[in-house]
C-alpha cells in the first residue's frame, strides 16, 4: 500500500482548503470594510444635510423675524409681535439642533459661536427697535440707522452661515472624493479575490473528485482482491480469523465457517465455541497454543484435529500472530488450513511405503532363496555328474553317456540362468551408490573376470583412454562383462574375436534433444566387435528380457544378459543402443551422463 | 615337523557337501587331519572342549541350522585364543553382503562352493598351500574371494 502517497495528498489538499478559506475571510472583511466606509459616508452625507437644512432654517426664521419687525413697526398691530416671539422660540431649537450636529467637529463649533453671538445681538437689535416702537413716535431717520444696523447685523449673520456651509460642503466634498476612490477599486478587489478562490476551489474540487475517483477505483480492486481472495480461500481450504483485543470482537471469513461445515453467520462463534469443535484429545494444545498467544505474544504453528458440523473428523493446520493496525489496536490474526487430504495421502502413502519395503524384503529374501537354496541342489546335481564323468564312465554305455552330457548341459544353462535372474533382480533394487568411477579399472576388472574366456578364444580387446563417471562401480562392471563376454560368445568359429571399445564427449541433442535429461553432455562408448552380427530389425528387441535369437545348443545363453545391461545404463540416466547387419559385427553405443554430481 | 598333518575343521549341514569335501581333502597332497562337525553348535563345543587341540584351519558354512557360520566367526574371533585360526569361508551364496560382513569379522577367504569335483580339489588344495602364518599381514579384500 502507498500510504506515505496518500498521506502526502491529505496533506496538500488540507493546504489548499486551509488558502482558499483565509481568502474568504479576507474576501469578508474587505467586504466588511467597504459597506461600513461606504455606510458612514453616507452618515457624514446626511449630516451634512442637516446641517443645511437647520442653517437654511435658521436663515428663514431670521428673515421671518425680520418681516415680523417690519411688519409691527409699520402698523403697530401687535399680531405681527406673536411671529416673532414665535420665530425666536424656532432659532433657539435650531441653535440646540445645531449644537449637537457639530458637537464633534471643532471649526463649524466656531462658526457656530460666532453665528450665535451675531444672532443674539442681532434679535436684541431687533428686541431694542420693537421697544422702542412701541412706545414712542418712530423718528424716521432713527428708524433708518436702526434698520440698517439690523439689516447689517442680518447679512453677516447669513455670511457666517454661507461660510459655515461652504465649509460643510468642503469636506462633503473631499469625503466624496475619497469614497469615489475607494469604491471604483472596490470592485477591481472583489474580481481579483473571486477569481482566486473559484481557482482554488476548482483546483479543491478537482483534487478531491481525482482523490474520490481513485478511491472508488481502488475500492472496485479491493472487492475483486477480496472475491479472488475468498476463492483463494476456497480452493486452497483455507478460512482466516481475527479477534479484536479492545472489543473483543471475532471476525471469520466465510470459508473459515466452511471449513467447521458451517454456513457463514451460521453459528456464534468464538474462542470457546470453536474449542468445542477441537477434537478433545487436541483441545489442551490449543489451548495452550492461544494462551501463550495472548499472555506472551507468541505467534504459533500448530496441527490438531477438528469435527465439523457434519461430524467429519478433519486435519486443521492453524498458524497465527499478533499485530498492530495504524489505529493501534492489537488483533490475534490467524489461518487455518484444511490439511486433511494432505495427511490421509501422506498416510496412504506411509501404507504404500511400508507395503513396498515389505514387498522389497520379500525380494530380498526370494534373492537369498534363488543364490543360496535354489543354487545348492543344483550345485550338487553337477557336482554328481562331474564324479560320474570322472569315476564311473568306463561304465557307461555311449547312449547313458549321451544322457550325462545332455544332464550336464541343462545343469549348466539353469545355473546361468538362476544367476542371471539374480543379477536381473539386483540390478533392480540393489544398493545405488553412485560414486566417482574411472571407466578404464572397471574395463580391467572386467577382463579379470574374463580371463578364462578371453583366453580360450584369443580374444583382443582394443580400447581408448576412458573417462572417470559418476556411476555405480559394480554395476558398470557387470555391464562392461556382459558386453565383452557376449561379443566373445557370438563369434563365428575359427575367427578370434576383435572389440575395439571408442570413447568420445557428445551433447544431448545428439542423443534424445526432446527428452528432459540430467545431463547436458554425455560420454558415448561405442563396443565394435567382428563377432556374427544380427538382423537390424532385432536391435531394440535384443534388450527384452529372456529373448534370444539362437538356440542353446550353438550359442548357450539366457537371454538375461542384454537385458541386464539395458536396467544398468537407465540406472545411470543413460540410453543404449545396437546396431548390426548379419556377419558385419555389431556396434553397442553407451551414451552415459558425463557430469559428475 | 614338516610332516605332521594339517588339523582341519569343516562345519558343514549338508551331508552331499561333506561328503565331496571329505573326498576331495583326501585326494589334495597335503597331509590332513580332518574334522566334520553337522553345524554352528557342535563346531563351538569341540572347539571349547580342552581334549581338542587347536584347529589350523576351519571351513565354515554360512547357513546352518542352530547356530550359522557368521556367528561362529564371532565367537571365534572374539577369543583371542583362537585369533590365528585360519577361517575359509565355504559357502553357496556369493552375495556382496556375505562376503562383506564375513571379511568385516576376520574370516581369511572365501570360497564359493564349486560345481566340479575338480575345482574342488584344486580350490582346496590351494587354500592349504598357502602359508598362512606369512600371508594374514597382507590380508587385503581384493584377494578375499578366491577364484579359480
Amino acid at each position: 500500500m502507498k500510504i506515505p502517497a496518500t498521506q502526502l495528498r491529505v496533506i496538500l489538499v488540507t493546504i489548499v482548503a486551509v488558502i482558499s478559506l483565509i481568502f474568504l475571510i479576507l474576501l469578508y472583511g474587505i467586504t466588511y470594510e467597504h459597506i461600513s466606509s461606504t455606510l458612514s459616508t453616507s452618515n457624514k452625507l446626511m449630516h451634512a444635510n442637516n446641517v443645511e437644512i437647520e442653517l437654511e432654517k435658521l436663515i428663514s426664521q431670521l428673515k421671518y423675524a425680520e418681516t415680523a419687525q417690519r411688519g409691527f413697526i409699520m402698523t403697530h398691530d401687535s399680531t405681527f409681535l406673536r411671529p416673532f416671539m414665535k420665530s425666536r422660540a424656532e432659532i433657539e431649537s435650531c441653535f440646540a439642533h445645531l449644537h449637537s450636529l457639530l458637537a464633534k467637529d471643532v471649526v463649524q463649533l466656531k462658526h457656530l459661536k460666532l453665528l450665535e453671538q451675531t444672532v443674539n445681538s442681532r434679535y436684541d437689535l431687533l428686541v431694542h427697535n420693537l421697544e422702542g416702537a412701541g412706545q414712542k413716535v418712530v423718528v424716521p431717520h432713527d428708524l433708518k440707522a436702526k434698520l440698517e444696523k439690523g439689516n447689517k447685523k442680518l447679512e453677516s449673520s447669513i455670511q457666517i452661515m454661507n461660510d459655515m456651509i461652504t465649509y460643510q460642503d468642503e469636506s462633503l466634498r473631499t469625503l466624496e472624493k475619497k469614497h469615489i476612490e475607494s469604491i471604483i477599486n472596490t470592485p477591481i478587489i472583489y474580481f481579483t479575490i473571486v477569481v482566486i478562490t473559484l481557482i482554488i476551489f476548482t483546483f479543491l474540487i478537482y483534487k478531491l473528485d481525482k482523490e474520490r475517483k481513485k478511491l472508488i477505483r481502488m475500492n472496485d480492486e479491493l472487492i475483486i482482491t477480496n472475491q479472488s481472495f475468498v476463492h483463494a480461500e476456497e480452493l486452497a481450504g483455507l478460512g482466516n480469523w481475527r479477534h479484536n483485543f479492545q472489543d473483543n470482537k471475532f471476525t471469520f471469513s466465510d470459508n473459515f465457517y466452511a471449513l467447521l461445515g458451517l454456513t457463514p453467520g451460521e453459528k456464534e462463534l468464538n474462542l470457546h465455541t470453536f474449542l468445542q469443535m477441537v477434537h478433545p484429545s487436541d483441545r489442551l494444545d490449543v489451548i495452550n497454543v492461544f494462551r501463550n498467544a495472548y499472555r506472551n505474544y507468541q505467534p504459533f504453528v500448530l496441527s490438531y484435529r477438528i469435527h465439523s458440523k457434519e461430524n467429519r473428523l478433519k486435519y486443521i493446520k492453524s498458524i497465527g500472530r499478533i499485530i498492530n493496525d495504524n489505529n493501534n489496536q492489537r488483533y490475534l490474526i490467524g489461518i487455518n488450513m484444511d490439511i486433511t487430504e494432505l495427511v490421509t495421502s501422506n498416510k496412504q502413502l506411509e501404507m504404500k511405503n511400508r507395503k513396498l519395503e515389505l514387498f522389497n524384503a520379500d525380494l530380498a529374501s526370494f534373492n537369498y532363496v534363488a543364490s543360496h537354496d535354489l543354487q545348492a541342489p543344483l550345485r550338487k546335481i553337477q557336482m554328481f555328474i562331474s564324479r560320474l564323468n570322472e569315476v564311473e564312465l568306463p561304465n557307461v554305455s555311449s547312449l547313458g553317456k549321451d544322457y550325462l552330457k545332455r544332464i550336464h548341459a541343462s545343469a549348466a544353462h539353469m545355473q546361468i540362468l538362476i544367476n542371471d535372474l539374480l543379477m536381473f533382480s539386483r540390478t533392480n533394487a540393489g544398493n545405488k551408490k553412485f560414486e566417482l568411477t574411472n571407466i578404464n579399472k572397471i574395463l580391467h576388472h572386467a577382463k579379470e573376470e574374463l580371463t578364462l574366456q578371453i583366453e580360450e578364444k584369443e580374444a583382443e580387446i582394443i580400447s581408448d583412454d576412458l573417462p572417470v563417471i559418476n556411476a555405480i562401480p559394480y554395476q558398470l562392471q557387470q555391464l562392461f562383462i556382459n558386453l565383452i563376454s557376449n561379443s566373445i560368445k557370438f563369434t563365428s568359429e575359427g575367427t578370434k574375436p576383435v572389440i575395439t571399445i571408442n570413447c568420445e564427449l557428445v551433447g544431448k541433442e545428439f542423443i534424445a534433444p526432446e527428452e528432459e535429461f540430467p545431463s547436458e553432455s554425455f560420454y558415448k562408448i561405442t563396443f565394435t566387435d567382428n563377432g556374427i552380427g544380427f538382423e537390424t530389425l532385432y536391435s531394440e528387441k535384443i534388450f527384452n528380457l529372456l529373448f534370444r535369437l539362437h538356440d542353446k545348443m550353438s550359442y548357450p545363453g539366457s537371454g538375461i544378459g542384454l537385458a541386464i545391461c539395458k536396467k544398468i545404463v537407465e540406472n545411470h540416466n543413460g540410453i543404449i543402443e545396437a546396431w548390426s547387419e548379419p556377419n558385419k559385427g555389431s556396434k553397442f553405443f553407451i551414451y552415459l551422463p558425463a557430469n559428475l554430481s | 615337523m614338516a610332516n605332521k598333518p594339517l588339523d582341519i575343521i569343516l562345519a558343514e549341514d549338508d551331508e552331499d557337501d561333506r561328503f565331496f569335501f571329505k573326498e576331495a581333502i583326501e585326494k589334495v597332497k597335503i597331509k590332513t587331519d580332518l574334522t566334520m562337525v553337522n553345524d554352528g553348535v557342535e563346531l563351538m563345543e569341540y572347539l571349547k572342549n580342552p581334549e581338542n587341540g587347536k584347529p589350523h584351519v576351519v571351513f565354515l558354512d554360512l547357513n546352518m541350522p542352530r547356530k550359522g557360520g557368521i556367528e561362529c566367526l564371532e565367537e571365534i574371533r572374539a577369543n583371542k585364543e583362537y585369533n590365528d585360526v585360519t577361517i575359509v569361508i565355504y559357502s553357496t551364496s556369493a552375495s556382496d553382503n556375505d562376503i562383506e560382513e564375513t571379511f568385516v569379522k576376520g574370516a581369511n577367504i572365501y570360497i564359493r562352493k564349486p560345481n566340479d569335483f575338480k575345482i574342488l580339489q584344486k580350490v582346496i588344495s590351494e587354500v592349504l598351500s598357502i602359508n598362512w602364518q606369512y600371508h594374514t599381514s597382507g590380508l587385503n579384500k581384493e584377494h578375499f574371494v578366491l577364484s579359480i
